[in-house]
């Protein structure tokens, strides 16, 4: 595609990061919000809108923010270095990783002054990302190194059955792109890692507790947008080093007098690849189907009269 | 079982009394049971609005007096209430809860009852 597509779907990308309050830009779009509050399944009075509104707004402005700033380091990049036919793959990554770097920068900056007044509510215990992710989405987050390294160990211990006068460096590019994409979603899960415990040594400050409560819920979200990103670079590791094999083996000199051999080295990369992306995902996604929202509420605010009785 | 601390600058009570005895209210009845890790002293004290002081003061002396625990890089946890001999925790448990039975027999509340063990054993 041409790169003045990708700049508008970027563009529509960008808009769609801030549907509440358009990144604090305009008045918020309260069919939006009131979707937001269904979702969540907190009360939401009156007094409360403020302060929700001002957190979502600074999450959407850094968000988008963060990834106009990525997309656009990107595309110059990409430019730069003449990789026109990739301009699609690290363009969005990069708008991705930067809206939700982002997310996690206004929790990160959030300065929410507190009333000398008026009372102010805390939790008496520490919390974890356990409290805040289901046990499919942190399964999920754990297993995205595993099984972007799986893949690219995959591509190359096949690559190497195929002798290397045979090859004859057909696969080399891709393998390394691989590797690099391996490499880059290790440093991007370790930094979300290292970021999320950032995250929870935070404070919260709040006067009730809906408003923590409330809080908690934009802190799993800008959690889980963080955490997404690895993930979605474990989904593309794969797919590169499925497709770095499969160059080789479709190569008409590589598969000369080799036609079974590459058969059954193409069919075992892909059904690696397919197995490393669905093991990966397949627990995430079923936490997905249920009340993943929900999760902070049951964990820390079990037996309040918030989540009724205790559910 | 509530675990969060509210603390009101209306209220006659200083801050730090204010968390200390919210603390104590919630171990005592099970919310903020043994191995409970708290809040570090410097996000406890951004989160209410409280001087690190007044935080570290109050997990000082709860540990002082039996209820927290700290354990280096690991923080602050709630701490065990007698792992020495099993029977005898048995025992204080049923006499503690009898105790505290009576005491809301007489009217008194849970916050008063903790005042009265405190002030009976000299803190």
């Amino acid at each position: 595609m041409s790169p003045a597509i990708w700049i508008a779907v970027g563009v529509a990308v960008l808009c769609a990061l801030a549907p509440i309050t358009q990144g604090g830009l305009r008045r918020s779009n309260e069919k939006h919000l009131q979707g937001y509050v269904r979702k969540v399944r907190l009360p939401l009075p009156a007094e409360l809108r403020a302060p929700l509104l001002r957190r979502i707004a600074a999450r959407e402005r850094w968000s988008v923010l963060g990834g106009s700033v990525a997309f656009t380091v990107a595309f110059v990049v990409v430019l730069a270095a003449g990789w026109r036919e990739q301009t699609g793959v690290v363009t969005m990554l990069a708008l991705g990783i930067g809206a939700s770097v982002g997310g996690v920068a206004a929790i990160m900056t959030g300065r929410h002054a507190l009333n000398p007044d008026a009372p102010r509510v805390a939790r008496a215990r520490a919390t974890s990302l356990r409290d805040y992710l289901t046990p499919g989405e942190l399964l999920t987050i754990r297993l995205a190194p595993v099984a972007a390294l799986a893949s690219v160990v995959a591509a190359t211990v096949l690559l190497a059955v195929l002798s290397p006068g045979r090859t004859s460096g057909a696969g080399a590019g891709p393998s390394t792109v691989a590797w690099v994409a391996a490499a880059a979603t290790l440093l991007v899960w370790a930094a979300s890692e290292l970021v999320a415990r950032r995250v929870l040594l935070r404070p919260q400050h709040a006067a009730s507790q809906l408003e923590l409560a409330w809080d908690d819920i934009c802190r799993a979200d800008a959690l889980r947008g963080l955490f997404a990103n690895a993930v979605i670079m474990a989904v593309v590791t794969s797919i590169t080093a499925l497709f770095a094999v499969g160059m080789t083996v479709t190569d008409p000199q590589v598969r000369h007098g080799a036609m079974d051999l590459t058969l059954v080295l193409g069919l075992v990369m892909l059904a690696v690849s397919t197995a490393a992306i669905l093991g990966m995902l397949v627990p995430g996604f079923v936490a997905h189907t249920g009340p993943y929202r929900q999760r902070v509420l049951r964990r820390l605010w079990a037996g309040s009269e918030l989540t009724g009785a205790g559910s | 079982m509530s675990t969060v601390l509210r603390i009101d600058p209306a209220d006659p009570a200083p801050p730090y009394e204010q968390l200390r005895s919210q603390l104590i209210a919630q171990i005592a009845g099970g919310s903020l049971p043994p191995g409970t890790q708290l809040p570090p002293v410097r996000r406890l004290a951004s989160d209410l609005g409280l001087s690190h002081n007044t935080v570290a003061r109050t997990y000082r002396e709860m540990e002082a007096a039996g209820f927290l625990r700290t354990l280096g890089r690991r923080g602050t946890i709630v701490a065990s209430p007698s792992p020495a001999d099993p029977g005898i925790h048995q025992q204080a448990v049923e006499l503690t809860r009898r105790y505290v039975g009576a005491m809301t027999d007489l009217g008194v509340d849970r916050a008063a009852v903790l005042g009265y063990v405190q002030r009976a054993s000299g803190q």
